[in-house]
């Protein structure tokens, strides 16, 4: 998946890459020198073949279009060891979620699993409705059974979807 | 001191045992909380979506919790990095501040940027303190080692301020440690995060860091994210990394629970999918 210098200009988006800050983030990805810290300690580098210093790599050359149409930027497991690794405060982890904004705000497909937390954070306000659960000794629970107080999510439904509806798809 | 609990989402609507041994661990400590109303998700899992909803919601969740003038108590990793992150962003940025309160001030609600909260972990080494919970022992686990998780958010990243420190984590271990237990530190991800895109690397993570703990006598957690990987998927991601074995896994505050008196039930063990039932035996309970 990774590019091929010659056509460079073809493939880069300037405009992109400043898209990068258009997001509340902490990155710095032309600070980074090719270390490759972030890539040593990389949770998932071997499971997922990820090498966040590719990636930054590929930002500042200005090639977000590829990284875009990659999956390369779901296969961070947000364990924050690159960030806390990194010598030049470039923050791979951050690159990530911020490329993750940039596709879904340009129109890229959303995970299920998050479209799911979304709608019942929507609904309920919490990433699930509380559930059920069966313990060792076969009986169901719920809050109730286990004397715990009911849910206090958000009491103005309406205007809390509002606002979640224009936070989440504010571009700029 | 009086405080607010918030249990976050996780914590109140799957990992019921975390948040029933918190409530019964802090009313025998003579802790006087009450929970905090009102109240919605940090949006820390949703900022993969998009950033400006994950500062609005947990700028929202700051705005509602000041308005108690108490500090909180958290219980998830997640939402004690996400609350420091946001406060630190809009701190630093007018722009964003404005832009929040404008639609917070719909809901009649405005981030002041006043709130104190601590981590459950946090209050319990700095506010009620060693010295207390050790008078509090009744059960002691002499003889027992865990492997302790604080997971990685409680610790890292660096950058925007964490109760511990980001390279040797020392508060699970020593309150860990107080119970008479020995205790070995393991700093690895569970995979949660991972898991909602790929579900086999996350279960092969959580399987593996499972693995690790297999000489111990379970692994203590703190964070309900390491609760579902490793505890309520135990059976899966043990499967899926190959690994045959009983490790126990269960929040610290169901062992301090344990460790003051209380009953396996009074802390819920038997919400517990881990075999902690290899724990009550040793302990003769």
């Amino acid at each position: 998946m990774w590019a091929d210098v010659t056509v460079l200009s073809e493939k880069a988006s300037v405009e992109l890459v400043r898209r990068l800050n258009y997001f509340p983030s902490n990155v710095n990805v032309f600070a980074c020198l090719q270390c490759g810290k972030c890539t040593s300690g990389c949770t998932v580098m071997v499971l997922m073949e990820n090498f966040p210093h590719k990636v930054v790599d590929m930002v500042r050359l200005g090639l977000v279009p590829e990284l875009l149409k990659s999956d390369v930027i779901w296969a961070c497991t947000q364990c924050q060891k690159c960030r806390d690794a990194c010598p030049q405060k470039v923050n791979p982890s951050e690159v990530f979620i911020v490329l993750r904004n940039i596709s879904i705000i340009g129109g890229g497909s959303v995970p299920d699993t998050y479209t799911s937390m979304l709608s019942k954070v929507l609904e309920y306000g919490f990433i699930q409705d509380a559930i059920e659960i069966v313990g060792s000794d076969s009986l169901t629970y719920d809050r109730l059974k286990l004397g715990l107080s009911q849910l206090n999510g958000p009491k103005d439904m309406d205007t809390f979807q509002a606002n979640c509806m224009d936070a989440f798809q504010r571009g700029a | 001191m009086e405080y607010i609990l918030y249990p976050g989402c996780l914590s109140s609507t799957d990992q019921y045992q975390y948040e029933l041994s918190v409530v019964n661990v802090l009313k025998s400590l003579n802790v006087d909380f009450s929970y905090a109303e009102n109240v919605n998700c940090c949006g820390l899992p949703l900022r993969s979506i998009n950033s400006y909803g994950w500062v609005y919601l947990s700028a929202r969740l700051m705005s509602v919790m000041e308005s108690y003038g108490k500090p909180c108590i958290l219980l998830c990793n997640w939402c004690h990095a996400s609350l420091s992150y946001v406060k630190k962003l809009l701190n630093n940025n007018e722009a964003l501040m404005s832009w929040v309160n404008d639609l917070l001030a719909r809901e009649g609600l405005r981030y002041k940027g006043d709130l104190k909260f601590k981590h459950i972990i946090q209050l319990l080494c700095e506010d009620i303190g060693f010295e207390m919970l050790r008078s509090s022992v009744k059960r002691e686990f002499k003889g027992f080692k865990f492997s302790v998780h604080p997971g990685c958010l409680y610790f890292r990243p660096n950058d925007i301020g964490r109760p511990d420190d980001s390279h040797e984590p020392r508060m699970l271990m020593d309150l860990v440690k107080v119970l008479g237990a020995d205790a070995e530190l393991c700093l690895d991800c569970c995979g949660w995060a991972i898991y909602n895109t790929n579900t086999s690397t996350g279960l092969t993570l959580a399987g593996n860091r499972i693995k690790l703990a297999s000489k111990t006598d379970g692994i203590v957690i703190s964070c309900p994210h390491g609760g579902i990987m490793m505890d309520k998927n135990y059976e899966e991601a043990c499967k899926v990394s190959g690994f045959k074995g009983d490790v126990p896994v269960l929040y610290y505050t169901q062992l301090l629970g344990l460790a003051i008196g209380l009953s396996p039930r009074e802390v819920a063990l038997n919400l517990n999918k881990s075999p902690v039932n290899v724990l009550t035996c040793k302990l003769g309970i």
